[in-house]
C-alpha cells in the first residue's frame, strides 16, 4: 500500500543569477512499512526533501501526498495538526525545548492536542528508550545520546504513519548511533511504521530496504536492496 | 498547567531582567494613562463642586409651589433633599440712586435652603430667625451703605402692573412719555430686620432684576395655604431629573440647574464633557502610540529569542494560533502584574502631584473650591482597558510575525538577519580614522540596523519631546512676561465712584502697612474732532480703511487723565518742563501722548505708530463719546502743548485708542461729571499681600462691598507664574515618564542584542582582540547609535520648536530662540543612556568563558 507519494517537487531559493535549485523535479513513492535511506553529498537537497515530507517547509511547486492526501493543500492549522499526528521528525541537533523535562518534551505533541497522555504507552516508550530514571530531567542535564532518544520518543508518541530522521546519529558516537538505529528499526517492525532516514553512515544505509541517492536536487539512483 | 503556559512562564523567568524591565515599561505607560483619566475625573469633580459652590446643590427647582406640593416633594422617595425659599415681598430701597433697581427683594430661606443654595458671606453670619437678614453687597452701587447691626425698617408689599403681580423677572420700567414708573407699589405690612451679614449678589438674581435680594430665615411650619414658595430638589438618581420634573409638573413650571447637570454629564448639552473627553482621548492615544512603539519592542525581542523554540514547537505540530496565543499569554502575564501596579502608581503620582500643587491651585481658585484627587470607577476601568489593549497590540504584532514563519526557517533562524557584502561596506577612510575596532563597529551598526532601530526611535522620541516641551515652557514664560501690566505698581484700586469724598478713602488706603508710595488719577473719556490733515495716514488707514467719513473732520478718542498733583509735578520735572507753565490748577498747557500701541488682529502683532502730524499747540473741543460732533452739549475745550513719550507714574491706561492727555487733578473742578469715568489709586508696597488684605478690611469697615476692583498686581503676576509652573510640572512629568519608558526600551534592546552576539564576541576574543580593543569597538558602536538618534532627533526638535514659537508668540515681538540648555541635556543623556546600558550588558557577557560561549548553540 502506498503511504507516501512525491510528485514533481521543486524548491528554489533566490532569483535570477542567485537562483538556487534545492529540489529540481523530485518524484517517488514509498510503501507502508518501508525503511528508506536517503543519501547524497552535503548541499544535494536531501534535508530540504525530508522537511518537505514532514510538512515543515513549503515547496515552490509540486505535491506531497500522505495517505492519499495532498499535504500542502491544507491550511496552516490543518498542516500543524498533520505534523502533530501523521509524522514524527527527528533532527541531528535534537531540538528539544530547554524549559521542559524529558516526559514533557516527549508528550509535547499530545499535550498540544489537549489530549490525555496514554500513560501505558509513555511508560513503554520510556522503557524502550531507556529513559525511565531520567523522566524528570531537563535537556541540559542529559547526554547527547539521551537527548536524541528523547527526540525519538517525541516523534513516536503519537504513533505516526511516517517517521523522518535527518542524520539522527550524525552527532553521536558509533555505539550510541547504533543504539538509535536499532530503536528506529524496532519501531519500524513493531508498529509497521514507514521510516525514512537521511544518513552519511554506510552501515545504516545497508540495513535499509531501499536507498535513494540525491545529487543536485535530483534523484540520481533509487535501488531496492531487499523486499 | 497547559504546556504553552509552562513554556511561556519559564522563558519569562529565565529572562528575569528583561521581564522586569518590560513590566516597568507597562507600569509607566499605564501610570500615565491612569494619570490622564484620573486628572479628567478630578477636573470633572472640581467643576461639579465649583458649580455647587456657586449655583447650589440641587437639580430641579419648582416655582410657585403650594404647601401641598412642598409636602409631596419632601415625602417623595426619589427626592434626596428638598429646600424651600419664599418670596416674602418687595420694599422700597430708601436713598437708592439706581433708577433701574429701586427695591429690596426679601427672600426667606428654610434650613435646607441655607445649606443647598450658596450664600457667599463677605462679612457677618447667616440669619437664624425671621427677624434677622443678610443684605446684598450690591446695594452699595445704589449709593446706600449699611453696616452689620443696623436695623432695617421695611414696609413690605408687592408690585403691580395692570392688575398683575410682578416678580424678579419683570424689570422696573419707566414710561417713555413722562418718565414716571409704569408699575405701582402696594404696601402691605411693616417689618423690622436686624442686619447680621453681608453677602455677594446671589447667582439667582439677574442683573435686570428690579430688587436687590436680601435673605432672611423662613419657617416652613408657618406656611399658609395661600403662600407660594420655590422648592429646590436634589434627586437620589440625578439621571432621572427630566422624567421626574415632567411627572411632578407643578403649578408654574420648573427650571433645571443646567450647569450642574452639564458637568455631571446628564444634560443633553455635552459640550464640556465632549471637549474634555476628546482632549483626554488625544492624550491617551498619543501615550498609547508611544507605549506600543516601545513595549512592542520588548515582545519582539522575546519573540526573536524564542523563534527557534517556536520553530521546534511548530515542527512537532503547534498550530499558528497556538503560537500566537503563547505570545499573547506572555502579554497577559506582564499585564497582570504591570497594569494593577501601573494604576496604583498613576493614582499615587497624580495624588502626590495635586497635593504638592495644592497651594498653587488654591491661588488660582476664586470660588474657594480646590482641585483635589478624585477617583472614579470608569476612569480606572478605562485606564485598565487601555493598558490591556496597549499590551495586546504590542504583543500581537510580533506574535503574528512569529506564527507566519515556516517551521524550518524558524529553527534555522534564517530570516532574522539578511546580510550582503554591499550593505556592510564601509568607506576606505574609516579604518584610517577609527582603526579596525571602529570599522568593525560601523559594520555591526550597519548590519544590525533593524535590531537597533527601536533604540534609535526611542532615543529620538525622547529627544524630540524633551526639547519641544522645554521650548514650550520657555515661550510660555516669555509671553507671560510681556503681557504683565506695565504700570509698575503693586496694587491698583479702581472705582466708578469719582466724587471728591472718594479721596478720603485714598488717604485711608495709602496708610496701610507696607505702602511706601502711591498716586491716583481720574480718567474721563471724550471725543474730539480734528481736520483730516492733522492725522497721520497710518492712523486713518488703520481705523477707517475704506470707510473714511466724508468731510474734513474726523473724530478721535481722547482719554483725559487728571493726575494727583504730586505725581504730576514729578512727571513735569521728569520731562524737563517748566513747572510754572505746566503744573498748577490754572495751567492751559496739557501734555499729550500721540503714539498708540495696539494689537493688530490681521497681522497678529503689536503695532506702534503716531496719530498726530503738524505742530503744537493744538486746541481740542471735547464732547461726550458717541455724540455727533458739535452736538447739543459740547464739553470743555483744552489745549495741548507738549508731546510726551511716556506716561506719568501710577497711570494704568491702554494706549490703543487715540490721544492720552494728562493734566493735574487740581483742575478737576473744570470738568463736570461725564458718563464714563473712573478713579484709580495706585500703590507701591513692600508686602502687597498684606497691604491688599488691610485695604479690603478698610473697605469692609466703610461698608463698601462693590462698585470697585482691587487688583493685587503682584498677586496676579504670581498667579501667572503659578500657571506656568503647573504647565511645566505636567509637561515635564509627561516627558520624564515617556523618557523612562524609552530608557527601559533602550536597555532591553541593547542588552538583548549584546547577549545575542556572545558568540561573535567570543570569536573576536579567540582570534586575539584585547579587552581594550573590545571596549573601543563597543564605544564606537555607542557613539554611532547616539549620533544617529541625534541626527534625526535634533532637526525635528528644532522644527517643532519653531512651530511652537510661531503659534505661542502671536502678538509679542520676541526673537526665535533654541533651548540650548535642553539640547545640551538631551545630547548628554542620550550618550549616557547608551553607554551605561552597553557597559552593563557587556560586563555580563565578559564574565563568560570564551570556549563556553563558542560552544553555545544560538538558542
Amino acid at each position: 500500500m502506498e503511504i507516501l507519494k512525491v510528485d514533481n517537487l521543486y524548491k528554489t531559493y533566490g532569483r535570477d543569477e542567485n537562483l538556487v535549485k534545492a529540489l529540481d523535479g523530485v518524484s517517488f513513492s514509498v510503501e507502508k512499512g518501508e525503511f528508506v535511506v536517503i543519501i547524497g553529498p552535503s548541499g544535494s537537497g536531501k534535508s530540504t526533501l525530508l522537511h518537505m515530507l514532514g510538512g515543515v517547509d513549503t515547496p515552490t511547486s509540486g505535491h506531497v501526498y500522505v495517505d492519499g492526501k495532498d499535504v500542502y493543500a491544507q491550511d496552516p492549522e490543518q498542516l500543524a495538526i498533520f505534523r502533530r499526528r501523521q509524522v514524527g521528525l527527528i533532527y541531528q541537533f535534537y531540538n528539544l525545548i530547554p524549559v521542559l523535562n524529558v516526559v514533557e518534551n516527549i508528550t509535547l505533541p499530545v499535550l498540544m492536542d489537549n489530549r490525555q497522555v496514554n500513560q501505558e504507552r509513555l511508560h513503554e516508550l520510556l522503557q524502550t528508550l531507556n529513559l525511565t530514571d531520567r523522566a524528570e530531567h531537563l535537556p541540559n542535564q542529559l547526554s547527547g545520546g539521551q537527548q536524541q532518544r528523547v527526540s525519538i520518543g517525541r516523534a513516536l508518541i503519537n504513533a505516526p504513519a511516517i517517521v523522518l530522521a535527518d542524520e539522527p546519529t550524525g552527532n553521536l558516537d558509533s555505539k550510541n548511533g547504533q543504539y538509535i538505529v536499532e530503536l528506529l528499526k524496532l519501531s519500524n517492525k513493531k508498529y509497521h511504521q514507514t521510516l525514512i532516514i537521511i544518513t552519511h553512515d554506510e552501515n545504516i544505509a545497508l540495513q535499509a530496504d531501499r536507498i535513494i541517492s540525491i545529487e543536485d536536487g535530483r534523484i540520481s539512483k533509487d535501488e531496492v536492496i531487499r523486499r | 498547567m497547559n504546556v504553552f503556559s509552562k513554556i511561556t512562564l519559564s522563558s519569562l523567568k529565565k529572562n528575569r531582567t528583561r521581564t522586569i524591565v518590560t513590566i516597568i515599561g507597562v507600569i509607566l505607560s499605564v501610570a500615565m494613562i491612569t494619570a490622564v483619566t484620573t486628572l479628567i475625573a478630578s477636573l470633572q469633580s472640581f467643576m461639579i463642586r465649583n458649580v455647587i459652590a456657586t449655583d447650589g446643590d440641587w437639580h430641579v427647582q419648582f416655582m410657585e409651589a403650594d404647601s401641598a406640593l412642598v409636602q409631596r416633594l419632601s415625602a417623595d422617595n426619589e427626592v434626596a433633599a428638598a429646600a424651600v425659599s419664599q418670596n416674602i415681598g418687595y420694599a422700597v430701597l430708601e436713598g437708592g440712586q439706581n433708577e433701574n433697581k429701586p427695591y429690596l427683594f426679601v427672600a426667606g430661606f428654610d434650613d435646607k435652603a441655607m445649606e443647598m443654595i450658596p450664600i457667599r458671606l463677605l462679612d457677618g453670619r447667616l440669619p437664624q430667625n425671621d427677624r434677622e437678614i443678610v443684605i446684598n453687597s450690591q446695594i452699595n452701587n445704589a449709593g446706600v451703605r449699611y453696616k452689620i447691626g443696623d436695623t432695617l425698617n421695611l414696609t413690605l408689599g408687592h408690585r403691580v402692573l395692570a392688575g398683575k403681580r410682578l416678580g424678579q423677572n419683570n424689570p422696573f420700567v419707566l414710561d417713555d412719555q413722562n418718565g414716571a414708573p409704569r408699575e405701582s407699589f402696594v404696601p402691605e405690612s411693616p417689618k423690622a430686620y436686624t442686619i447680621v451679614g453681608i453677602c455677594e449678589k446671589p447667582r439667582f438674581e439677574d442683573y435686570s432684576a428690579p430688587g436687590y435680594t436680601v435673605i432672611t430665615k423662613m419657617n416652613l411650619a408657618e406656611l399658609g395655604d395661600a403662600d407660594r414658595v420655590n422648592v429646590f430638589t436634589k434627586l437620589r438618581y440625578p439621571a432621572k431629573v427630566y422624567e421626574f420634573a415632567q411627572s411632578v409638573g407643578g403649578g408654574s413650571g420648573y427650571t433645571y440647574n443646567n450647569d450642574l447637570l452639564r458637568y455631571m454629564g446628564i444634560s443633553k448639552d455635552e459640550t464640556f464633557n465632549a471637549v474634555l473627553y476628546r482632549l483626554g482621548g488625544i492624550f491617551i492615544l498619543l501615550i498609547m502610540l508611544g507605549s506600543i512603539l516601545l513595549i512592542h519592542n520588548s515582545f519582539s525581542i522575546s519573540v526573536a529569542e524564542r523563534t527557534r523554540q517556536f520553530g521546534i514547537l511548530s515542527s512537532v505540530g503547534a498550530t499558528p494560533q497556538q503560537l500566537r496565543r503563547s505570545v499573547l499569554l506572555e502579554g497577559a502575564w506582564i499585564g497582570l502584574i504591570g497594569i494593577p501596579l501601573g494604576i496604583m502608581a498613576g493614582i499615587g503620582g497624580i495624588g502626590i502631584t495635586l497635593s504638592l500643587m495644592s497651594g498653587i491651585f488654591a491661588s488660582l481658585s476664586y470660588s474657594g473650591v480646590h482641585m483635589k484627587l478624585s477617583l472614579s470607577l470608569p476612569s480606572l476601568v478605562t485606564a485598565g482597558v487601555v493598558g490591556i489593549i496597549t499590551i495586546l497590540i504590542s504583543a500581537y504584532i510580533p506574535a503574528r510575525k512569529a506564527a507566519r514563519l515556516s517551521a524550518i526557517d524558524a529553527i534555522r533562524q534564517t530570516t532574522d538577519i539578511k546580510i550582503n557584502a554591499k550593505k556592510v561596506k564601509t568607506s576606505r577612510l574609516v579604518p584610517k580614522l577609527f582603526g579596525l575596532e571602529g570599522t568593525l563597529a560601523l559594520k555591526n551598526f550597519k548590519r544590525n540596523k533593524k535590531g537597533y532601530r527601536s533604540t534609535v526611535i526611542s532615543l529620538f522620541v525622547s529627544v524630540v519631546l524633551f526639547i519641544s516641551a522645554s521650548a514650550f515652557g520657555i515661550y510660555l514664560q516669555e509671553s507671560a512676561e510681556t503681557t504683565i501690566n506695565e504700570s509698575g505698581y503693586d496694587i491698583l484700586f479702581r472705582s466708578t465712584q469719582t466724587t471728591d469724598e472718594e479721596l478720603l478713602l485714598y488717604e485711608k488706603l495709602r496708610n496701610v502697612s507696607g505702602v511706601y508710595d502711591s498716586g491716583f488719577y481720574k480718567a474721563l473719556y471724550f471725543e474730539a474732532s480734528l481736520p483730516k490733515d492733522r492725522l497721520t495716514e497710518r492712523y486713518l488707514e488703520h481705523y477707517y480703511g475704506d470707510s473714511l467719513p466724508a468731510g474734513d473732520m474726523v473724530p478721535i478718542n481722547v482719554a483725559l487723565c487728571l493726575v494727583d498733583d504730586g505725581t504730576y509735578a514729578a512727571y513735569v520735572k521728569e520731562l524737563g518742563l517748566d513747572p510754572q507753565k505746566y503744573a498748577g490748577e490754572n495751567t492751559d498747557n496739557m501734555i499729550v501722548i500721540t503714539k498708540i500701541n495696539k494689537y493688530d488682529d490681521e497681522t497678529g502683532r503689536y503695532v506702534s505708530f503716531d496719530v498726530l502730524q503738524g505742530s503744537l499747540p493744538l486746541s481740542l473741543q471735547l464732547f461726550a463719546p458717541g455724540e455727533p460732533s458739535g452736538g447739543s452739549q459740547p464739553g470743555p475745550e483744552i489745549t495741548v502743548t507738549y508731546i510726551a513719550d511716556r506716561m506719568p507714574e501710577a497711570i494704568s491706561e491702554s494706549r490703543g485708542a487715540g490721544f492720552l492727555v494728562f493734566a493735574p487733578y487740581s483742575m478737576n473742578s473744570r470738568f463736570s461729571e461725564t458718563r464714563d469715568e473712573h478713579l484709580t489709586f495706585a500703590f507701591l508696597s513692600t508686602d502687597p499681600g498684606k497691604s491688599a488684605e488691610e485695604m479690603n478690611a478698610i473697605l469692609k469697615d466703610e461698608g463698601i462691598f462693590s462698585g470697585y476692583s482691587l487688583y493685587n498686581i503682584a498677586q496676579i503676576q504670581e498667579q501667572n507664574r503659578n500657571v506656568i509652573i503647573l504647565i511645566n510640572v505636567f509637561s515635564y512629568g509627561f516627558i520624564l515618564l515617556i523618557s523612562l519608558i524609552a530608557i527601559a526600551n533602550v536597555f532591553n534592546t541593547v542588552s538583548t542584542n549584546i547577549n545575542l552576539r556572545r558568540r561573535e564576541f567570543a570569536i573576536l576574543k579567540s582570534v586575539g582582540m584585547s579587552y581594550k580593543g573590545f571596549n573601543k569597538m563597543i564605544n564606537f558602536e555607542c557613539v554611532f547609535y547616539g549620533l544617529k538618534s541625534l541626527l534625526y532627533g535634533l532637526p525635528v526638535a528644532f522644527i517643532i520648536t519653531y512651530l511652537i514659537y510661531r503659534s505661542v508668540m502671536t502678538g509679542a515681538d520676541v526673537a526665535f530662540l533654541v533651548p540650548w540648555m535642553s539640547v545640551g541635556i538631551s545630547v548628554f543623556s542620550v550618550f549616557l543612556v547608551v553607554f551605561v546600558t552597553m557597559m552593563y550588558s557587556v560586563s555580563k557577557v565578559k564574565k563568560e568563558n570564551t570556549a563556553d560561549a563558542l560552544k553555545k548553540e544560538a538558542l
